[in-house]
């Protein structure tokens, strides 16, 4: 058969067919089908990728969504909660678009750590908080004085802005030795009786849960992973995973470390060194049966620190932290950042020390700053030259000769001026309450059903 | 004339063309509309817009009412709903003209304001 005879037939003339007949005999089908192929793929690929960009589009809205549920899962838990819970506690929160949010609580120094994890289809996302409760009636006052039997007396210039809640005896101005006599009450605000206001009552309850859950913490460690070197240990030898560590008494704890997901606590069953210039960011909890020493330059932020004898800070920067111990000091220099809790209370009530809870000159501290004791003669003492804002209480004496702005909630004013004891006298302090900024969250350390609130998102 | 039409092969071309076109039509035209319809109806793009126009109204935090707004092709619906001392707040965007049928739903919960 030559090329001529081929073609296609029916055509009167098909010279040009034939021809290429003649040289791509049956091509016709192996390139459609070719063709087909190629464009079957190329289709393949576009609506692949466009299948692939609309599951990437709806997996970030499944995870915007899983980020919102997890955050209501926090307020929810918030809502739930009040100042007089007590333990752990976890539960699960459904939502209104099919999301749902698994929350946990746990005791974080004085506040609570809430954990929440809030899903949307396949996707999860963790959100974490702490939690403290609002601070009541009695902390919209300048200054309560809860000793009713004592006068509050202005000398020398101290001052308060804002409204005071005294005893029947009143206001006056008194004469001291050294300093100059006001020749008018300074206060800008209004004195009532301390009866129409209540002295707020400490949760002693939930103070004892704090000292009892620190202490089974610390007698629990035995179970975790210990450290057998004393001196000095690098905190960048820990590993993310590990969540406990015991260090041994006398331990110096140098370089820096960041937990911002999973908390780390350290336990020491001496005294422990945070040394100068070391960086502690997160969820880190130091737990230790005798003394904690912040050195000059530290930098803490989001950490909880408690001993059961004493917590001293130098020169450092502080930011998010809790102090709890029976006797803190924290000295000049000292830069505590809201939302920063510092509180004398008896963790251990079988070694009771004599508390004190002082504010140095030099030293800001932006937060609450408590003393809760026993005893009538313990002191929370805010120095001559240092500057606090936020909320200050003392279930015993309250010495305040540095700059307040907040309110200040004592049982008794305080200090000694050889060779007295002035009671119910404030000298050089100025406590200012007009200018404390709204949204101010305390310890939920107090009586009563107060609401929980998120302080701070981690 | 049969003899011819078995023992050469004149006239495959046709069959084959015709094959091939069969082919063409039954497989290629409705992969062709399928993509288009898939690539016009921009489904992902459609939502990425909603979800940013939605997240932008959750982060203005301004809770204070119930609402409706006109953003370009889209309409952002706010929704508040008291629970106790929280509340939610609910964002839907939908098209404009197809208020039935939301392009995203957000909500969460928050605090009521102090």
């Amino acid at each position: 058969m030559d090329g001529s005879e081929r073609g296609i037939r029916g055509f009167r003339d098909g010279s040009g067919l034939r021809r290429i007949g003649k040289s791509e005999e049956g091509y016709a089908l192996p390139s459609i089908l070719m063709l087909v192929t190629i464009l079957s793929l190329v289709a393949f690929s576009v609506l692949s990728l466009e299948y692939l960009e609309r599951k990437s589009a709806m997996l970030d809205v499944a995870r915007i969504k899983a980020e919102y549920a997890a955050q209501s899962g926090v307020q929810c838990m918030a809502a739930e909660l009040d100042s007089s819970a007590r333990c752990d506690s976890a539960r699960e929160f459904m939502f209104y678009d099919g999301c749902r949010a698994s929350v946990r609580v746990i005791p974080w120094g004085a506040l609570y750590l809430v954990t929440s994890t809030g899903y949307s289809a396949k996707v999860q996302s963790i959100r974490r908080a702490t939690l403290a409760a609002g601070p009541g009636e009695a902390f919209s006052l300048a200054l309560a004085l809860g000793n009713t039997s004592h006068q509050l007396v202005f000398t020398g210039n101290s001052s308060i802005t804002g409204d005071v809640a005294v005893g029947p005896g009143g206001v006056s101005t008194g004469q001291l030795h050294g300093y100059s006599t006001p020749t008018v009450v300074p206060i800008q605000g209004h004195v009532t009786n301390l009866a129409a206001q209540s002295f707020p009552k400490i949760d002693l309850d939930r103070i004892h849960f704090i000292g009892n859950y620190y202490r089974n913490l610390l007698r629990n460690s035995s179970h975790t992973s210990a450290l057998e070197t004393s001196g000095i240990v690098s905190l960048r030898a820990i590993s993310d995973s590990l969540g406990s560590l015991v260090i041994p008494p006398g331990t110096a704890l140098s370089d820096s470390i960041a937990r911002p997901d999973e908390p780390l606590y350290i336990y020491c069953s001496g005294n422990v060194a945070i040394g100068s210039n070391s960086r502690l960011i997160g969820m880190v909890s130091v737990v230790c049966s005798d003394s904690i020493l912040i050195a000059s330059g530290a930098v803490v932020s989001g950490c909880v620190f408690v001993s059961m004898k004493g917590i001293r800070t130098e020169s450092t920067s502080l930011a998010s932290t809790q102090l709890i111990s029976p006797r803190i000091v924290l000295g000049p220099g000292c830069r505590a950042s809201y939302p920063c809790i510092a509180y004398s209370i008896q963790l251990d009530p079988a070694q009771a020390t004599s508390q004190t809870l002082l504010i140095a000159q030099g030293a800001t501290f932006e937060g609450f700053a408590g003393l809760v004791s026993p005893r009538g003669d313990d002191a929370l003492e805010i120095a001559s030259g240092s500057r606090v804002k936020g909320a200050v209480f003392s279930s015993s004496r309250l010495t305040m000769d540095g700059d307040l702005v907040g309110s200040a909630l004592a049982a008794d004013l305080f200090f000694y001026e050889a060779p007295t004891s002035y009671f119910g006298w404030m000298r050089s302090g100025s406590i200012n309450r007009v200018s404390l900024p709204k949204g101010l969250l305390i310890a939920p350390t107090f009586e009563g059903k107060h609401q929980l609130s998120v302080l701070e998102w981690l | 004339m049969t003899k011819t039409l078995v023992s050469n092969e004149s006239g495959y071309t046709l069959v084959e063309t015709l094959v091939a076109m069969v082919i063409f039509l039954t497989v290629l035209i409705p992969l062709g509309f399928g993509v288009t319809a898939y690539l016009f109806d921009r489904k992902a793009e459609t939502l990425r817009e909603a979800v940013l126009l939605a997240e932008a109204q959750m982060n203005t935090q301004d809770y204070r009412a119930s609402g409706e707004s006109v953003h370009d092709k889209y309409t952002v619906n706010t929704e508040i709903e008291l629970l106790g001392s929280l509340m939610e707040y609910r964002v839907t965007v939908t098209g404009i003209g197809r208020p039935s049928l939301p392009i995203v739903v957000l909500s969460k919960i928050i605090e009521l304001p102090r």
